[in-house]
């Protein structure tokens, strides 16, 4: 291009001289100034480019701030994961909720704006008036925790109000209310679990947060996603129980109606599939709701606690059956063997003991032994056990020691150590004194001889895990009792039922075996027996030729002048739950042939 | 030599113009993504809120006060299905270690 202009310029020279030669310098001048134009070009891009990186990798602290101002990291809430029961409906769930908070720092008129939020949104303005005067440094004071769905809506249609506003938060649902309460627990502010099935697999039932990063506009309006940063959150997985909600509404009714009837002070019935050891139903009698605004008062902390597995009593003769199979197993006696119960009920035995039956059994059958609730004969036969035979039979049970349901706070119960046992504990034992035990110790080891002999170990979560490997699914039985064992001792239970001390328990839909048992409560301070106070129980299985189903009902200290006898005051409750849970469960009802009518019974006065 | 430099600017011009209207592009697109994981995030939300309302309006007390309210006299279960999903034995894997090792034919060790 210069050769050619070059040419030109000659060309031009040859023309006109001095004017050619002034057009050469122009041009030079334009090559010259169009040269320095690109590089300083150049040169500015280049700069710009090196400013550009240092900004990015190292930008003034200035500018970073202000960065910082328009980047809003976000976390991401995990949904935590929900209690289901073994059929899916929802126990416990998280969903979210609008809390309604104040920023005192931009109202005016504290007393202005109290009354209009007040009669806006149906708070009292007085009391709105005295939480914004509590804490007037805040820039965040809360109004009401939660708002129900009818102030969300008046919220929504008030016009703006400067200083108030709404803030979304997790909250933790029941949707039942109090059934089960106890045993599922509930979470504190912060989503953690604090009691219950909700502490216990808190773990489990925790997801992982996720985070976002928006850019946001100088008006705080998010741009765009920084989508390198982002992670999303990974809810918890739910959780199935083997609780049965139905069986569990059946359970607390039924129990809740037993003890107002009696006028009792507390109550528990605890449903068991004997063959897997899944608790169905475990009700407690006050009952405590979730949702309710808590209270640290020592009543309510009472009430929160599941005395199915936390408290433990004298079960009196309802424990008969463990040693009476375990004698029979032994050959201490033989079912049709004749025991005299003597005719006067009172016998001493060779411990200088005066033993007394409540209806004198006169000469009996081992299997009447139990029939009829003999204190003496189960003493006598005990006799012919070894201390340590008996002590081991106790222990295979399972009594002692915790059953390892997992539940919170299950304790271990008492069983006397060989070392400590008197000349009397050989027969208090087999009549269910001298040993503690927790309902769902009993209820677990009636499970052994109602599915043949087998100890399972109970669990509240059912077999059938969402999406993953069951933790409920590994299961272990201990064998504690031959087949026969188990069958002939059911097979006398029975005879419990239709001749005995349970006949209120008989039922016309399904044949029930069980034994009831009366005790005396123990007086913890004292020590002996608190006077008038007992638990009535009645721990019972269904039907008897493939049991599905066991039932344990314990209704502690029934009213002053209120019968105390289990048969009566927890065999009918028992009863009940048995037939409404078999029916909801598929078992086609089997009117039971070995029995009278119920109609036809007469009043069942003891145990 | 003038015309080549505005040329050259012009396609300079072009190149920023058609670079800052991808960019401006690509923004409104990242606002987009923004604004549909806000989306995303508000449906979850409200997914729940329904999941819990519908655990609330089926539970089982409730929906007895309602029977009785409508005075629906409903015939009682005498004989439901034994072959219901949670009554099935062998869909239960518990229930299946049981009869494999303990039990016979459903039945439990009974001689």
């Amino acid at each position: 291009m210069i050769e050619r202009t070059r040419d030109t310029l000659t060309r031009k020279v040859r023309a006109t001289p001095d004017k050619v030669f002034d057009d050469a310098r122009h041009a030079d001048r334009v090559l010259i100034v169009g040269k320095a134009l690109v590089a300083l070009c150049t040169m500015a891009l280049v700069g710009l480019i090196v400013r550009v990186v240092m900004l990015q990798a190292d930008p003034p602290q200035s500018i970073a701030q202000l960065l910082d101002t328009q980047r809003t990291r976000l976390v991401l809430r995990p949904r935590r994961g929900a209690l289901l029961d073994r059929q899916g409906r929802i126990i416990a769930t998280t969903h979210t909720a609008e809390s309604l908070f104040v920023d005192p720092a931009i109202i005016a008129d504290p007393n202005t704006f109290s009354e209009r939020v007040g009669y806006s949104l149906g708070y009292d303005p007085a009391k709105v008036e005295q939480m914004l005067a509590r804490r007037p440094n805040s820039r965040f004071v809360v109004i009401d925790k939660r708002l129900d769905d009818e102030r969300e809506d008046l919220f929504e249609k008030l016009p703006p109000l400067s200083g108030l506003s709404t803030q979304t938060r997790l909250v933790r649902d029941y949707p039942f209310g109090n059934l089960a309460g106890q045993i599922v627990g509930f979470v504190g502010v912060d989503g953690q679990g604090l009691d219950g099935l909700e502490r216990l697999f808190d773990k489990q039932l925790t997801g992982t947060p996720g985070s976002i990063v928006y850019f946001r506009d100088a008006k705080h309006r998010p741009l765009w996603v920084d989508q390198s940063s982002y992670t999303p959150p990974e809810d918890a997985t739910p959780l199935r129980l083997s609780l049965d909600m139905t069986v569990q509404l059946i359970a607390e009714t039924e129990l809740a109606a037993a003890c107002h009837e009696f006028d009792a002070k507390a109550g528990q019935v605890i449903v068991m599939d004997p063959t897997t050891g899944e608790i169905l139903a475990m009700a407690n009698y006050p009952d405590f709701d979730p949702n309710a605004k808590r209270q640290a008062t020592p009543d309510e902390i009472a009430l929160r606690r599941n005395r199915c597995v936390t408290d433990v009593f004298e079960p009196g003769s309802i424990f008969k059956p463990f040693v009476w199979s375990m004698a029979t197993q032994l050959g201490a006696a033989n079912p049709s063997e004749t025991i005299d119960c003597t005719t006067s009920g009172v016998w001493v035995t060779p411990a200088k003991r005066v033993l007394h039956d409540a209806h004198p059994a006169g000469t009996t059958t081992w299997a009447g032994v139990l029939i009829h609730s003999s204190n003496i004969g189960m003493a006598k036969v005990a006799l012919r056990l070894k201390e340590q035979q008996l002590h081991d039979a106790l222990t295979a049970f399972g009594f002692g020691e915790s059953t390892r349901s997992g539940l919170p706070g299950e304790v271990d119960g008492i069983v006397t150590p060989m070392k400590k046992w008197t000349h009397y504990s050989t027969t208090s034992t087999p009549m269910g004194q001298e040993i503690a035990v927790t309902p769902m110790q009993i209820t677990r080891a009636f499970c052994a001889l109602a599915n043949g002999g087998n100890l399972v170990h109970p669990t509240i979560l059912a077999a059938n895990q969402p999406g993953k490997n069951s933790p409920g699914s590994v299961v272990v039985y201990e064998r504690v009792l031959t087949p026969e064992a188990a069958q002939t001792t059911r097979s006398v239970l029975r005879r419990v039922v239709t001749e005995g001390t349970g006949r209120k328990a008989n039922s016309d839909l399904y044949a029930i075996f069980g034994k009831t048992g009366t005790a005396q409560i123990a007086d913890r301070k004292k020590g002996g027996y608190l006077p008038g106070a007992f638990v009535g129980s009645f721990v019972c299985g269904a039907p008897l030729d493939r049991p599905r189903i066991v039932v344990g009902c314990f209704i502690h200290q029934p009213g002053e002048g209120k019968n105390h006898y289990g048969g009566t005051i927890a065999a009918p409750a028992a009863k009940r739950i048995v037939e409404q849970t078999l029916i909801y469960l598929g078992v086609t009802p089997q009117p039971p042939r070995d029995t009278i009518s119920p109609s036809q019974l007469v009043r069942a006065n003891g145990d | 030599m003038r015309t080549k430099l505005l040329l050259l600017s012009l396609a300079f011009t072009v190149l920023a113009v058609a670079l800052l209207t991808r960019r401006q592009q690509r923004i409104e697109l990242s606002n987009q993504i923004a604004r549909f994981h806000h989306e995303i995030d508000r449906a979850r939300q409200e997914t729940w809120d329904l999941q819990t309302r519908i655990a609330q309006a089926s539970e089982s007390r409730r929906l007895i006060r309602s029977l009785r309210e409508q005075g629906l006299d409903l015939e009682p279960l005498t004989a439901p299905d034994p072959r219901s999903p949670v009554n099935d034995l062998e869909q239960n894997p518990l229930k299946k270690v049981f009869l494999e090792n303990v039990g016979q034919n459903g039945n439990p060790q009974i001689p």
